[in-house]
């Protein structure tokens, strides 16, 4: 039973108003600037983590596949230390070593207690700088990608998403060639020494350290990177860079892909939009939000919890350089994909007729401002920003702009930018599921 | 490592665990109910979550959850287990009274009408097809389970039994669910954040201290008799590739000896240096991707080792090369270097979890459930106190053929890619 004395009905007020500051990874200055450094001195536990990140990724490599698999093989053994010495080594002091390989650029990421960095930071060097590459372990590698390949092909997401690629971009676009098993087995220790070689220099590396002794360490972490890439020892540029802002816009266009024996339809929605450099681009990343970036968004009242058609559904911004993403996904009950697609259509129409009341966009700006300041709470969580910003010359000025968007965009400005860029008819569709 | 944090009991049974961070700006709310598939009738399974998703229908006083908390600036979201329901919500830290009641208001007053129920059985119906069905070896926890428990309410999926059991799902039956289960003697509130006790306390009795306890005593769940022979199940059908389940009866989490049936999987599968990834994944290609695990039920569970055949690799010699391996460790244990090792990863596991305020909120209820929340900040103490000797005996007496539910998928010889 209820307390009388409690007004239920009325919501409490916030005892104040929260306030967004935030530090900044600070730039190490120190005596020929080179590498690149930024410093993080935050943080309560013992830990430190130290991020590398190279200006080059996957669209850029000469052999398809290539940069992927030499990632993935840093981690296989160095000159100095077969695989399993090297991975017995890391693992006894507890490191995390991640490396990876996106479009646009190649990073690693080491996260460490701050009393075994003396014994991991060198292992974590040491596979950048001598991976052995060794044609045993890449072999086993192939054979285990192939053999994910072949059970990453049953999903329906699998076959829609690649669909969507295909229809987007044009044919001399990295991003629509498709990965099929005939690449991986293509792919040579030569391969990976030649991708490493042009993406793992000095040239277009910077680095960030951060954790509470951080301005300790970075002393020694410079003068073991200086030693470890001098420069410069290769100028990654003799990769050539395709100019990506030509994309012609792609044909609106709606593609099947059949499955037998599916139970459920894939949906996979594109439209492609100005890159995160854009002046419109916060705007636009808020109507997404409204689209479909939230539980209570358009589509998700609509699609979910309206009709009872999926158990998800969801739009976002994908940023490359040049250009952006904006996507739709969902994974809908079967023979209900033209119902959905008919009001996924009608809320991007919507949007661009009819103005968010007040009420929405309260909820809308609320949300997303306690989104950004999750994003910039905590030192890992700074330092993740740091890099989304960093990777696309962005700096901290980006997160101020963000802001004075949120404070100030109207819903007239929300209605034209809809307007302009969510064109139903404009929309990319994918599609994978049951034959009919 | 030391989590400093308050314990107080409400009147009606509720519990508030409180760590004070005055570094973070934001505010984490985890809300543990003692109630999860475990507590389903057999004929009623998938209910625990269905009545998760039915949670975010709205209250007496506040028709929007979703409305609300992202007004507040909040991320929110659920999940359910065989053993508990978890609700939690992070926000800018002064909306703190707001997430309460918020949070109280649909604890205490939820509105489930036949239209809410009617949608959200949809949903998950969806949500059944998604993750169960539609994808390949999506069935293998549907099956896993049904294999290897034969009395325990362990042997359903919190998704449920059958699709049918959702579809059936009525406003009394769930009705019912809710007075039972959803009160505060039956939740564990745990608070992160830049806040001070009393204040916190204050509030919390505010708005969860009318709220009716239930009084409900969980009967003992049927204790699963000891396996007497291997069991097997095969799978034939469209697969890309042979997969192995094989799945070991072992002690709840709260059990002395979790910590060495953990530190069992964590030798054999923890880090790329790691036994099973090393020898049959790398070294000697039997497999594209292996892992031992242990499920961490509270009461007895499951160890278990899965994995996909590599190319060219028949499931029997796949098995056998994952029993060579078996009894290796349950013959010779591990060697010490081994266990530091295994040790140090956790230790580091442990430390960055505590970055997370959320994570430190939903810990503490965790063992609070468990026993205390306390414990919390002996876990590396009971790993370090495991030693090899220890871990060999519990992989002796666990992994015996005879204890075995091995569940395999074998692809039709036209989809075969092996």
């Amino acid at each position: 039973m209820a307390n009388p004395a409690i007004q239920r009905s009325r919501r409490p007020l916030p005892e104040e108003t929260a306030t967004l500051t935030w530090d900044w990874p600070q730039p190490w200055n120190h005596s020929n600037s080179y590498p690149k450094i930024v410093v993080l001195n935050q943080g309560n536990e013992p830990l430190l983590r130290i991020d590398i990140q190279w200006n080059h990724g996957f669209w850029f490599e000469q052999n398809f596949m290539s940069t992927r698999l030499m990632t993935r093989m840093l981690s296989e053994g160095t000159l100095q230390r077969n695989a399993a010495e090297w991975t017995s080594e890391v693992d006894r002091w507890g490191g995390q070593i991640r490396f990876s390989s996106e479009a646009e650029h190649t990073s690693a990421t080491l996260l460490v207690l701050d009393r075994f960095l003396p014994q991991v930071w060198p292992l974590f060097l040491e596979a950048i700088s001598e991976p052995a590459f060794r044609p045993e372990e890449l072999q086993s590698i192939i054979r285990s990608k192939i053999q994910q390949w072949h059970i990453e092909s049953q999903k329906l997401s699998f076959l829609a998403g690649r669909q969507l690629r295909q229809l987007v971009y044009p044919p001399y676009h990295p991003e629509s060639r498709l990965s099929n098993p005939s690449d991986y087995e293509a792919i040579t220790r030569e391969h990976l020494l030649e991708a490493h070689r042009h993406l793992l220099s000095s040239k277009g590396m910077s680095v960030s350290v951060c954790g509470p002794q951080a301005d300790k360490v970075v002393p020694g972490l410079i003068r073991d990177l200086q030693r470890t890439f001098p420069l410069p020892v290769v100028d990654s540029t003799s990769w050539t860079r395709l100019d990506l802002k030509e994309i012609p816009p792609p044909s609106p266009s709606v593609v099947f892909v059949p499955k037998a024996d599916a139970l459920q339809v894939s949906l996979r929605a594109a439209l492609v939009w100005p890159p995160k450099t854009d002046p419109l681009y916060h705007g636009l990343k808020i109507l997404v939000t409204v689209l479909g970036g939230y539980f209570g968004s358009r589509l998700m009242q609509n699609l979910r919890e309206d009709l009872g058609l999926t158990y998800g559904v969801g739009a976002r911004l994908r940023s490359y350089r040049d250009h952006s993403l904006m996507t739709i996904q969902s994974e809908l009950s079967a023979g209900s994909e033209g119902l959905a697609l008919e009001q996924i259509r009608f809320e991007m129409d919507r949007l661009g007729r009819e103005l968010l009341s007040e009420q929405e966009w309260g909820r809308v700006r609320s949300y997303l401002k306690g989104q950004l300041m999750a994003g910039l709470d905590g030192s890992l969580a700074l330092i993740d920003r740091y890099w989304d910003l960093e990777s696309y010359d962005l700096g901290e000025d980006y997160l101020h702009e963000y802001l004075r968007t949120l404070n100030e965009i109207s819903p007239a400005k929300l209605i034209e930018l809809a307007a302009q860029f969510l064109q139903p008819d404009r929309l990319v569709v994918a599609t994978a599921g049951p034959s009919a | 490592m030391k989590t400093n944090f308050e314990r107080r009991v409400l009147p009606n049974g509720l519990t508030l665990l409180l760590r004070r961070d005055d570094q973070t700006r934001m505010g984490c709310l985890n809300l543990m109910v003692r109630v999860g598939s475990r507590d389903e009738s057999p004929d009623q399974t998938g209910f625990a979550h269905l009545f998760e998703h039915l949670m975010f229908s709205g209250s007496k006083h506040v028709p929007s959850y979703d409305q609300v908390a992202q007004s507040m600036g909040a991320e929110n979201n659920a999940f359910t287990s065989n053993d508990l329901t978890n609700y939690y919500l992070t926000f800018p830290a002064p909306q703190l009274e707001v997430a309460l009641w918020l949070e109280s208001d649909r604890m205490g007053f939820p509105l489930i009408d036949q239209k809410a129920l009617d949608t959200q059985k949809h949903v998950v119906v969806e949500e059944f097809k998604e993750r169960y069905l539609n994808q390949p070896y999506g069935d293998a926890w549907l099956e896993l389970r049904d294999l290897a428990f034969q009395v325990h309410p362990y042997r359903w999926a919190t998704i449920g039994k059958e699709i049918s059991h959702i579809e059936q799902a009525t406003l009394d039956q769930v009705q019912a669910f809710r007075r039972r289960f959803y009160a505060p003697d039956q939740m564990i509130l745990g608070i992160n954040g830049p806040y001070d006790l009393l204040q916190v306390e204050e509030w919390v009795t505010r708005w969860f201290g009318d709220l009716e306890p239930s009084g409900d005593i969980r009967p003992s769940y049927a204790a699963e008799p000891q396996p007497t022979g291997i069991r097997r199940r095969e799978k034939q059908g469209a697969y890309p590739a042979p997969a192995l389940y094989m799945a070991f009866p072992m002690p709840g989490r709260a059990s002395e000896d979790y910590h060495a049936c953990d530190l069992i999987t964590d030798v054999l599968s923890r880090g790329q240096s790691s036994r099973l990834f090393r020898g049959l994944v790398m070294d000697r290609p039997m497999f594209s991707d292996l892992n031992a695990y242990v499920t961490g039920d509270m009461d007895p569970g499951l160890l278990v080792v899965s994995g996909h055949c590599a190319q060219g690799i028949s499931i029997d010699d796949a098995e056998n090369a994952v029993w060579e391996e078996l009894y290796k460790i349950a013959n010779h244990g591990p060697i010490q270097d081994e266990l530091n090792k295994s040790l140090n990863q956790i230790e580091a596991s442990l430390v960055m979890g505590r970055t997370n305020g959320l994570n430190v909120a939903m810990n503490l209820c965790y063992f609070e459930y468990l026993s205390q929340a306390g414990d919390l900040d002996r876990e590396i103490e009971a790993y370090r106190k495991v030693t090899p000797d220890r871990v060999r005996a519990m992989a002796a007496k666990l992994l015996k053929p005879e204890r075995a539910s091995i569940l395999r998928y074998l692809p039709n010889e036209q989809d075969d890619h092996g």
